[in-house]
């Protein structure tokens, strides 16, 4: 469903993304490690077809995000790791304008609005305007508007700023159900024990090349003295420097 | 419905929400801001309406009679150099707000994240530009053209039709502004800094040298002498410039000239949609690439070592730690946030453009009654610059900290400090400004030493009022959630200091006008109205700073 060929992108003379060549799967849980700077989110947002690649292509449900972005981002739901929402909307005027974004049908809508709310804990919260709502709170129904167009595809940037344990727990609960049912799941993300937990394969990206991408398993063997994902992490990243 | 639909749904629902919320604001603030909003609106329609009398009575007092009426000539005239202004101005803040809103709004990465087309981003935020940069026309606008209205009896459909001309004309430069910043987001990444500031100089000193010998006429005289004003006027009424169309289009709804008014409004409609088109397929190939390579830019961007390391820190240094940490990264944050300085370019472009025209306007006047009034309009336009710059640069530099209070507020420093460093900051940054202006339009104007010497100390007392206005109610009323300097002005806090500031400039202007109009004063009232203006300043300036460091001191952040 993600698939990337040569993908690069400079800065200046920067190169934050060398030539990465990826490949997630439907139905798959790839996590994607590094260090602050290592060019984690702007693979994202290339993904995303946010930033224009410098170099190479991605392809999202097999449409260039590029030249068919429409067509790939009907497929793709985003999480930021600090979503944009309206302050002035309320959470239920927020999940309408992002149904009417996504063209979706109004049968069963305000049905299926609830259902997301509900899945997510913020139905009772959901008449404030956004502006009051926490920050965990906004996460929450940013994670709620993202499932709302039942995307095939969702590229998460660091999504457990703000929430407590227990939505941690429900939030990963949910994405891995979601992904047995054949959603494609690529996380950027610093929390290694979540990644471990949740990955069905782990990618390592360091100063913009992508430095291992297998099951955490393979993962784990590849560090000199068998340890956890934080040792060989560590170990693989420290070798670049 | 359409994507175009939803968003304007969405946009609905935010500003019916945002009016909602006002319940929340003090009643006291609410209700002084509607009083001052409405007595400005109704001093603009007195204004008019006294402006269309005296042109009304220029014919007969002149000619001697009601045989040649001077109005219908002259008011078609003025109306078309008020929209050519108005088409300029519009065309500017649109391509500084579509830089805002198409390249620097989170709103507008969101959008570019859902499946929307870069046309319909675009045109989304044309909207928004189109709204934005015209708003105030309309709220200064509607009393002018009430006058007119009321001052040639004109139909009430005359009000309908004049909403209806007003709408196209406004997306016009809106159009034009966003087409011209998409182009330029575009290419200038590309270019080498030295070319694009030597493309910058070359751009503004044409446009400034083009403007200059066109607005250039023979010399008006103290006698009447309508070729010259006919000559200059008569050139916004190229029938090639929309604001002309405008200006016919009121002119014939006016006068209930039903079959006059299709024309133009047509030629604005057609040109209307058609830049709006326009603008669609310039962001479909432009706006992506523009986006990304400006979001790359600033990865890309190397420190910037000359301001962090050059002479700046060197020039504060005299100034005590810990002021002179918090000057300098004041000063740091405004000159890297490109859509705060561009607007301040903007702002010198046109207060070069008034100061090199002021001579055309003012030469021979040599009546002391001219002298007096045009002394006195040019305090008031400077100090309505001094209002603008005060209200939009320095009431959120509080307000802009919030987020950052953790830093400053576990700071060993006191909250006054903190509030008196950025009173002093804006300070010395806005009677920079506006003394050097005044000065060089009083030189312009050829003053005599002693209105010349009126008006600049005037405009150093409204500097150190003005900034003390600011960051009192800045301080007194801050948001701390907003991380926009334009969002923050935008709030009932920026509104109100904007009118409490026009409120000290009238009563500032007032009193000089009372030293200046009358000569003769003995130098006890001159001595009388310095002090008042003296002891105004003062008032304004240190009351709102103690309530707002009062304020401060008991928040929680």
């Amino acid at each position: 469903m993600i698939r990337t060929e040569a993908l690069s992108k400079h800065f200046g003379a920067t190169v934050a993304v060398d030539q990465l060549d990826l490949a997630v799967n439907a139905g798959e849980f790839v996590c994607f490690l590094g260090p602050n700077g290592a060019g984690k989110t702007t693979t994202v947002r290339m993904l995303t077809g946010l930033l224009r690649p410098s170099s190479g292509r991605a392809f999202v449900g097999g449409f260039d995000v590029v030249t068919e972005a429409v067509e790939a981002k009907r497929l793709l739901g985003y999480i930021p790791d600090q979503p944009f929402l309206y302050d002035r909307l309320t959470g239920r005027e927020f999940m309408a304008l992002v149904a009417g974004l996504y063209r979706l049908s109004t049968d069963a809508l305000a049905e299926r609005i609830e259902h997301f709310l509900a899945e997510f804990g913020i139905a009772e919260v959901a008449d404030q305007p956004i502006g009051d709502l926490s920050h965990g709170t906004r996460q929450k129904l940013s994670f709620a508007a993202t499932f709302l167009h039942e995307p095939r595809v969702v590229v998460v940037d660091e999504p457990w700023v703000g929430l407590d344990p227990r939505s941690i727990r429900q939030v990963k609960s949910y994405l891995k159900r979601r992904t047995r049912e054949g959603l494609a799941v690529f996380m950027s993300t610093h929390t290694l024990a979540i990644a471990e937990e949740v990955a069905d394969r782990i990618g390592i990206i360091h100063r913009g090349r992508l430095l291992a991408l297998d099951s955490v398993a393979h993962i784990k063997a590849l560090a000199s003295h068998p340890g956890s994902l934080e040792d060989v992490f560590l170990e693989l990243t420290q070798e670049e420097e | 419905m359409s994507l175009l639909g939803t968003l304007l749904r969405a946009r609905i629902r935010v500003v019916a929400n945002a009016f909602a919320s006002l319940g929340r604001e003090s009643r006291l603030k609410l209700a002084f801001i509607a009083t001052m909003l409405t007595l400005l609106w109704l001093a603009a329609f007195a204004a008019a309406r006294a402006a269309l009398r005296v042109l009304e009575a220029l014919g007969t007092d002149i000619l001697g009679g009601a045989m040649v009426a001077l109005a219908p000539l002259l008011v078609p005239r003025l109306l078309a150099v008020f929209a050519l202004a108005l088409l300029i101005m519009l065309a500017f803040s649109s391509a500084l707000l579509a830089l805002a809103l198409l390249y620097r709004s989170r709103e507008t990465t969101h959008l570019l994240t859902v499946p929307l087309t870069w046309r319909a981003v675009c045109l989304t935020r044309l909207g928004d530009v189109a709204f934005f940069s015209s708003w105030s026309s309309a709220y200064l606008g509607s009393p002018v053209l009430l006058a007119y209205g009321l001052h040639v009896h004109a139909h009430w459909t005359f009000y309908c039709f004049a909403a209806a001309l007003f709408v196209p004309f406004v997306v016009i430069p809106a159009a034009l502004g966003t087409m011209v910043t998409m182009v330029v987001v575009r290419v200038a990444p590309r270019l080498p800094r030295v070319v694009l500031v030597a493309a910058g100089i070359v751009l503004v000193a044409a446009t400034f040298l083009a403007f200059r010998s066109r607005l250039s006429s023979p010399d008006f005289h103290d006698a009447i002498d309508l070729t010259p004003v006919a000559e200059l006027t008569g050139k916004a009424q190229s029938p090639f410039l929309p604001s002309a169309w405008l200006a016919d289009g009121i002119v014939a709804a006016a006068y209930g000239n039903p079959g006059a008014i299709v024309f133009p409004f047509l030629l604005l409609l057609a040109h209307a949609l058609v830049l709006a088109w326009l603008t669609g397929e310039v962001a479909e190939r432009l706006l992506h690439p523009g986006w990304s390579g400006l979001a790359s830019a600033v990865h890309a961007r190397r420190a910037p070592e000359k301001v962090s390391r050059g002479w700046l820190p060197l020039l504060l240094r005299p100034l005590p730690e810990p002021v002179r940490a918090l000057v300098l990264k004041d000063i740091r944050v405004f000159a890297r946030d490109v859509s705060q300085w561009s607007q301040v370019v903007f702002f010198f472009g046109v207060l070069a453009f008034y100061v090199a025209n002021i001579r055309t306007a003012a030469r021979g006047f040599s009546l002391a009654f001219w002298q007096s009034w045009i002394t006195m309009l040019n305090t008031v336009a400077c100090l309505l610059v001094l209002a603008t710059l005060t209200t939009r640069f320095v009431f959120p530099l509080v307000s802009l900290e919030g987020r950052r209070f953790w830093i400053l507020g576990l700071a060993p420093l006191r909250i006054a400090t903190i509030v008196r460093q950025k009173f002093w900051l804006a300070v010395v940054f806005s009677s920079g400004v506006t003394v050097s202006l005044t000065a060089a339009s009083s030189w312009r104007l050829r003053l005599a030493p002693v209105p010349f010497v009126i008006t600049v100390l005037t405009v150093c007392a409204a500097s150190f009022a003005l900034s003390g206005l600011a960051v009192g109610l800045g301080s007194l009323y801050p948001d701390f959630t907003a991380d926009s300097p334009a969002r923050i002005v935008s709030g009932t806090g920026g509104t109100l200091t904007f009118l409490v500031s026009l409120v000290y400039i009238t009563v500032v202007a007032s009193a000089e006008t009372y030293v200046l109009r009358w000569r003769d004063v003995s130098p006890w009232s001159a001595a009388a109205a310095a002090a008042a203006i003296a002891i105004v300043s003062l008032a304004a300036a240190t009351i709102p700073l103690r309530l707002g460091v009062a304020n401060l001191e008991r928040s929680d952040f």
